[in-house]
């Protein structure tokens, strides 16, 4: 068994003439959990099956420890997956599913009932083993899905959106739990989602994809505060983040946002004279006194997650008249969600008195692409 | 308004059901009655409980090999559902599952197929067969029957119902193609498999064409031939006739409750989400 290096390399896959995976690039080191990431339909699970050796890549290399496991069928890659829909054998037990794999591997009875045994009490399945899947709960499925690829062992463990299927809080408590056990064995996990929440809350790195093409790689804090382009700045981040045409004014020495003038800084003033600006909610506070640096933005939309509320507002500086400009996870497009303390009061319709704090702003040229702030 | 709505649909499924239940109680009491009652009595109910007697069925032992007969039909539908099964099911897996060169086609013919009724390629099939000298044979009354259109089209259409996910999941765990066949496919398709034995052994049963074409005397001779001896061997005793057919659908009254079983047991989709 190997260290569990995974490395793409130039991956491409086309489905007769269209092209779905575009020339992927990326590592996931021994042990490492990476999310991969994007909105429905850009590639993830194709990728994740070229991995698994479901697919063919059209173009490219995929390696496993240095070698080149293309030749290789899925059962000689000693990966296993978790399917989205779990693909748990309706016919056998939990036991049964979890002896499967072993006994296709020639594996003898008494290593099978120890693996069996130990994997059942790490997911807290040993009540359950005799039962059939139909017997569970959705939770538990999930589960003994995850069971069945961990029981033989395998170097690299592949899970696509594994909590999908499965209501909120639970989703909460088993990424929980999944992180845990992927930190425990050491395995390294490549893992699919849709949800930046779980990427961001799951993985050691997140590589960013949009129409199967890579758009960005790293650690969740980096990919958050650094993004590469305005699409990664959109889809990453809980509360929505809007763009704005902004421009360079050197007889001031400051952005012009709207009516406001921000300081920012220098390697992002020596470009060009035009330029977008991101703004997220973090990157807003609320003003205590109105001054040349203050501005009042309507409330449009209210947000109560218990312990804090999130005020949606919509800020009196010209967009960015491009499609990113669209409401990312919670929120209305072209609004931004400010994050309060419950006890806040704040009505819809309010207009609340803001200032922007430079240093969170993101910078883009109007390709979209990120204009590094070093 | 719902109650009689209920009520309508009772009477109306009471009466479809003695449409189709009276001939088959005529046909058991009719069995049992001496042959000059048959047709005066058969049908009056106030009649049926008089001297009934089993003389009908000697005779039809007595008269005709019955054994032989049976033993021919149970070979012949028998052979034809098991070999049958095999066949059409893996030829509608590999339509359901394999991508290969003509497959449209070949589908496109199962279902061409599955409009032709038999009776229009029996001549044609008939030729065919005596060209070679093929005749009385088990062979040649099981072979042309055992790849059905219907079954394989029946059999594809389940499969394509499998989540794909399901035989992925056994790849990645090991299993061979042959293995993921019997170790998942066929547990997960046993329902569908008691349906098309049953489908095949009724399509099969009553077979009458075929067999009298290509058999000449009673060794390989099936039951439905049999029974129409008696229509053409005087006298005509309808108590006979009447006791053949009950001999001759019990069997498969038993095959169906065999089977019956399976058909409840449906667990295709249970491991999946929920
Ligand atoms: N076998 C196939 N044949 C043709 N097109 C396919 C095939 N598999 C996937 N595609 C197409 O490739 C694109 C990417 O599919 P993929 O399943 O990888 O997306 P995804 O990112 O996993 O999306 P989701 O979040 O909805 O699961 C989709 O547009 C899909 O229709
Ligand atoms: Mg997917």
């Amino acid at each position: 068994m190997g260290q569990g290096r995974v490395e793409l390399i130039a991956v491409s896959k086309a489905f007769g003439a269209r092209s779905v995976v575009k020339q992927v690039t990326l590592q996931a080191d021994p042990g490492e959990m990476l999310i991969l990431v994007g909105p429905s339909g850009c590639g993830k699970s194709t990728l994740l099956r070229m991995v698994a050796g479901l697919e063919q890549p059209t173009n490219g290399e995929i390696r496993f420890d240095g070698r080149s496991v293309l030749d290789l069928p899925p059962q000689d890659r000693n990966v296993a997956m978790v399917f989205q829909n779990y693909a748990l054998y309706p016919h056998m037990t939990v036991r049964e599913n979890f002896e499967f794999p072993l006994r296709m591997r020639r594996v003898d009875s008494r290593e099978r009932a120890e693996r069996v045994a130990s994997i059942a009490e790490m997911l807290a399945l040993t009540a359950v083993l005799e039962e059939k899947p139909r017997a569970l709960s959705g939770g538990q499925r999930q589960r003994v899905a995850m069971g069945r690829a961990l029981v033989r062992e395998p170097s690299v463990f592949l899970m696509d959106e594994p909590l999908s299927n499965l209501d909120a809080q639970l989703r909460v408590a088993l990424r929980a739990e999944i992180r845990q056990i992927q930190r425990r064995l050491g395995v390294t996990t490549l893992y699919v989602t849709h949800d930046q929440v779980e990427a961001m809350t799951l993985g050691d790195r997140v590589a960013v994809l949009r129409s199967g093409e890579l758009q960005q790689v790293g650690a969740p804090q980096d990919v958050y505060s650094k993004p590469a382009n305005a699409f990664v700045a959109s889809f990453i981040g809980s509360f929505g983040i809007a763009f704005y045409a902004a421009e360079w004014k050197p007889e001031i020495g400051a952005l012009q946002l709207g009516t406001v003038a921000a300081a920012v800084p220098d390697s992002v003033r020596s470009d060009r004279g035009s330029l977008v600006v991101g703004v997220r909610g973090d990157a807003l506070c609320i003003a205590t006194s109105t001054g040349p640096t203050t501005f009042l933005a309507p409330i449009e939309h209210i947000e109560l997650l218990g312990s804090e509320r999130v005020l949606y507002v919509r800020l009196p500086f010209p967009l960015w008249d491009a499609k990113e400009n669209v409401a990312m996870g919670s929120g209305v497009a072209g609004t931004v969600g400010i994050r309060t303390a419950s006890g806040t009061t704040a009505a819809i319709g309010q207009q609340l008195p803001l200032e922007v704090v430079p240093d969170r702003l993101l910078f883009f040229d109007h390709a979209g692409k990120a204009l590094t702030s070093g | 308004m719902t109650t009689s709505k209920t009520f309508g649909a009772v009477v109306m499924l009471g009466v479809m059901t003695l449409f189709y239940l009276i001939p088959v109680i005529v046909m058991c009491v009719g069995s049992l009655m001496p042959d000059s009652r048959v047709l005066t009595d058969s049908l009056t109910v106030s009649r049926w409980g008089e001297n009934l007697t089993l003389t009908n069925y000697r005779d039809v032992f007595e008269r005709v090999q019955f054994g032989r007969f049976f033993l021919n039909s149970v070979v012949v539908t028998g052979g034809i559902t098991i070999v049958g099964l095999f066949v059409n099911s893996l030829a509608g897996y590999a339509l359901a599952r394999f991508t290969f060169r003509g497959r449209r086609l070949f589908l496109f013919f199962v279902l061409v197929m599955v409009i032709v009724p038999f009776e229009a390629i029996a001549v044609p099939l008939f030729y065919l067969v005596s060209a070679v000298g093929w005749r009385d044979s088990y062979g040649v009354l099981i072979l042309p029957f055992v790849a059905n259109a219907f079954l394989i089209f029946f059999f594809y259409s389940f499969f394509l119902d499998i989540p794909r996910e399901l035989e992925e999941a056994a790849w990645m765990d090991g299993a061979s193609t042959s293995r993921i066949y019997w170790s998942v496919i066929l547990p997960l398709a046993k329902p569908v498999f008691a349906t098309g034995a049953i489908l095949s052994f009724l399509f099969n049963w009553g077979a009458y064409l075929w067999p009298l074409l290509v058999t000449t005397g009673p060794e390989f001779r099936p039951l439905p031939i049999a029974i129409a001896t008696f229509y053409t061997l005087p006298p005509l005793q309808w108590g006979d006739i009447l006791a053949f057919g009950v001999l001759m659908t019990l069997p498969v009254i038993v095959a169906f409750v065999l089977f019956q079983r399976w058909f409840v047991e449906s667990v295709t989709t249970s491991g999946l989400k929920g």
